[in-house]
């Protein structure tokens, strides 16, 4: 046992932990025989005494012995279908196309449901129909694809619109969701058969880059949970999309052609923020221009702007803090990229290059260990990006304002191909652990295939962050570069 | 209660088509996974959570199960060790579970008669150190120092290779080291 061993082992020595509870062992124990797979129970009648008397005639031998061989041919047979095969996302995607109902609840840890929704998927396996409940925000909606109707018990208010105009969703096409993770390439998600999620089996699917849950049930291959949200397919109950107005109401119509209505003052104020968002997109827009230029100052100034209006737009702070990173102000930087990596994490995600940038900043500023700690959370997705462009978007978006995102159209494009993308998280990799295995993305790519697998060997024998700001870096291929307006 | 080696390989295998077996096998075993999953998670309803995950994988997976009484020990703790792992991936929990830690463990000190506050704080320290390192550090950390396995039983365990095992124990006792001394010296928080 070396020193460290020895203080560690010395440490945890004393320390007192919470003792198992005999109520919880008792009501699990109780729990496990109630779901025990009733198909592996033994069966209580024995028969070996029938057998051998049946066994004593030369005749009944022989026919015996036919029986078996053919009883064990049936039960390879059967056994070969009662295993489970391996589980492919294909087959999700498959499902789906049969799927016209979705119902997705949440619920709170009391086990109160605070969202319920039900989705009528179209034949293109696009939303249709959609009712969403959800009164821990007081809000309502249906939409039977002609009519949306939004309900907001709080301000005793019916809202209608054309459905060509307004609507909300959950996902507006779950297979193709699926898909997408099929297409994100190796590592972009990954899979782990025969689990169970709350008693039941089921597959646990993973999407690496987005840190989200998804169970998937063994027998329709569709999922029962997407992250928080649980899933079932049941067509829902009669009335479910229809649109009922509840008496008392003050009605709302904002539908083409309908009787104008006074509206109340809340929905004024919503619509003047609305203008405002409109305000904040021109300055978000141009803020991405002056980024893109290297007008630093500007920019930042832009995007503060652009925060002031709307203060939930996680791009405008992440790219502000780039901004004041280039421009040499890492105090600012740094305070802007945590308030946004709070911000987004509250609504349990997590952007990768989000923290990459602040550990950039960190480092700049002499913050070695907390630089550290940004990156060893963020090496794992840069080393999946390796394989998947997908995974690689956040972080080339993060670095490339002008690529077309977030509603921006005027002198964007389309964002770097695969051997760019490759090339910048190669350069990306080498400046935060000194590693360097020869990457070049004008050779073959079997040559370059040894390259990320020396990545991924590293990444998973040592996985060392070591700032090398002085790194060579990898040349990147026609670099496309609009200029900003 | 304690049975031989023999006894529980054959308790293992009825296991599979008898409830009765299976309650037996759940009682000879619940300790040792609570145990593991709070000295993990560092607080007791998420322990009870994974430790129900960890014997409903258990019970399902069983049949897939071969081996005697100590390989059964190291595919139960490879179960745990996942469904804990799993259940610190969850970004939003594992922040709850370092601030909730921290103030269950602080809170604990007002309403612990007789208990050795020094201790307490030591707790909080080494939560918020080991929960900050790898989770594949954590999983060596704790099949080590808690469940007090030599490196070839840990490799066993983990479906890895004893050299990997030992570099990434070497590696996670450097950091939790450091980490700990830095916030015993300083008193704070080491995040």
């Amino acid at each position: 046992m070396n020193d460290n061993e020895k203080y560690i082992e010395e440490f945890v020595n004393d320390i007192p932990f919470d003792a198992p509870d005999g109520k919880h062992r008792d009501t699990l124990k109780k729990q496990l025989l109630s779901a025990f797979p009733k198909h592996r129970l033994q069966p209580t009648v024995r028969t070996v005494g029938v057998w051998r008397t049946i066994m004593k005639s030369p005749i009944t031998k022989l026919a015996a012995a036919a029986a078996i061989i053919v009883a064990v041919a049936l039960s390879i047979t059967v056994v070969d279908k009662l295993s489970p095969a391996a589980y492919a996302i294909e087959q999700t995607v498959e499902a789906f196309k049969n799927v016209q109902y979705m119902h997705i609840v949440r619920r709170d840890r009391a086990g109160n449901i605070e969202d319920e929704r039900w989705i009528e998927i179209g034949p293109d396996g696009i939303q249709a129909r959609y009712r969403q409940d959800t009164p821990e925000r007081n809000f309502f909606v249906v939409d039977d694809r002609q009519t949306v109707m939004v309900h907001h018990p709080d301000k005793n208010t019916v809202v209608l619109y054309d459905a060509n105009e307004k609507c909300w969703t959950w996902i507006y096409a779950p297979g193709k969701v699926f898909q997408e993770l099929a297409d994100g390439g190796p590592n972009y998600y990954t899979v782990e058969e025969n689990v169970h999620y709350k008693g039941r089996p089921a597959h646990h699917l993973r999407w690496v880059i987005g840190e989200m849950d998804i169970y998937i049930d063994p027998e329709s291959k569709l999922p029962i949970a997407f992250g928080d949200y649980e899933i079932d397919y049941e067509d829902p109950p009669e009335g479910t999309f229809d649109i009922v107005i509840p008496d008392g109401v003050i009605l709302v119509d904002k539908r083409p052609g309908a009787e104008p209505t006074p509206e109340p003052q809340w929905m004024i104020e919503e619509r003047e923020r609305e203008e405002r968002g409109k305000v904040a997109q021109a300055y978000f827009e141009d803020a991405r221009r002056a980024l893109a230029r290297g007008d630093y100052a500007q920019a930042a100034e832009l995007f503060s702007k652009t925060i002031e209006i709307s203060p939930g737009r996680n791009w405008a702070w992440l790219w502000m803090g780039k901004a004041l990173y280039e421009a040499g102000n890492y105090d600012a930087a740094i305070y802007r990229l945590s308030k946004v990596i709070d911000m987004i994490a509250e609504d349990g995600w997590t952007i990768p290059s989000y923290h990459f940038a602040r550990g950039l900043a960190y480092q700049a500023k002499g913050m070695t260990d907390m630089a550290k700690l940004d990156m060893e959370k963020v090496l794992p997705k840069m080393i999946v990006a390796l394989r998947s462009i997908k995974a690689a978007r956040s972080f080339d978006l993060a670095d490339d304002p002008l690529i077309r995102a977030d509603g921006m159209r005027e002198g964007c494009h389309e964002g770097p191909t695969k051997e760019q993308s490759l090339a910048m998280m190669i350069d990306r990799l080498r400046i935060i652990t000194s590693q360097n295995f020869g990457y070049d993305p004008y050779v073959s790519a079997e040559e370059n295939e040894q390259a990320i697998a020396a990545w991924e060997e590293w990444y998973e024998n040592s996985g060392e962050i070591e700032f090398t700001p002085d790194a060579e870096l990898v040349p990147i291929p026609e670099v496309v570069k609009e200029a900003g307006k | 209660m304690t049975i031989s080696e023999a006894e529980q390989t054959d308790l293992i295998q009825r296991a599979c088509t008898d409830p009765d077996a299976f309650a037996q096998l759940y009682l000879l075993h619940y300790n040792n996974v609570f145990n593991y999953c709070v000295r993990r998670l560092f607080d007791r309803h998420s322990a009870e959570d994974v430790t129900s995950t960890v014997f409903f994988k258990a019970m399902h997976s069983l049949s897939y199960f071969q081996g005697g009484a100590t390989d059964f020990r190291n595919w139960l703790l490879r179960i745990a060790t996942n469904a804990v792992n799993d259940h610190l991936r969850d970004t939003k929990r594992r922040a709850d579970v370092m601030q909730r830690v921290i103030r269950n463990t602080r809170a604990e000190s007002v309403f612990a008669i007789g208990t050795d506050d020094r201790l307490l704080e030591k707790k909080a320290h080494l939560k918020q150190a080991l929960l900050s390192l790898k989770p594949k550090y954590q999983n060596v950390i704790a099949l080590r120092f808690f469940e007090k396995m030599k490196l070839t039983e840990i490799a066993a365990c983990l479906g890895k290779n004893p050299s990997t095992i030992r570099t990434w124990l070497a590696r996670a006792t450097a950091k939790l080291r450091k980490k700990l001394n830095a916030a015993v010296n300083t008193g704070g928080s080491i995040l």
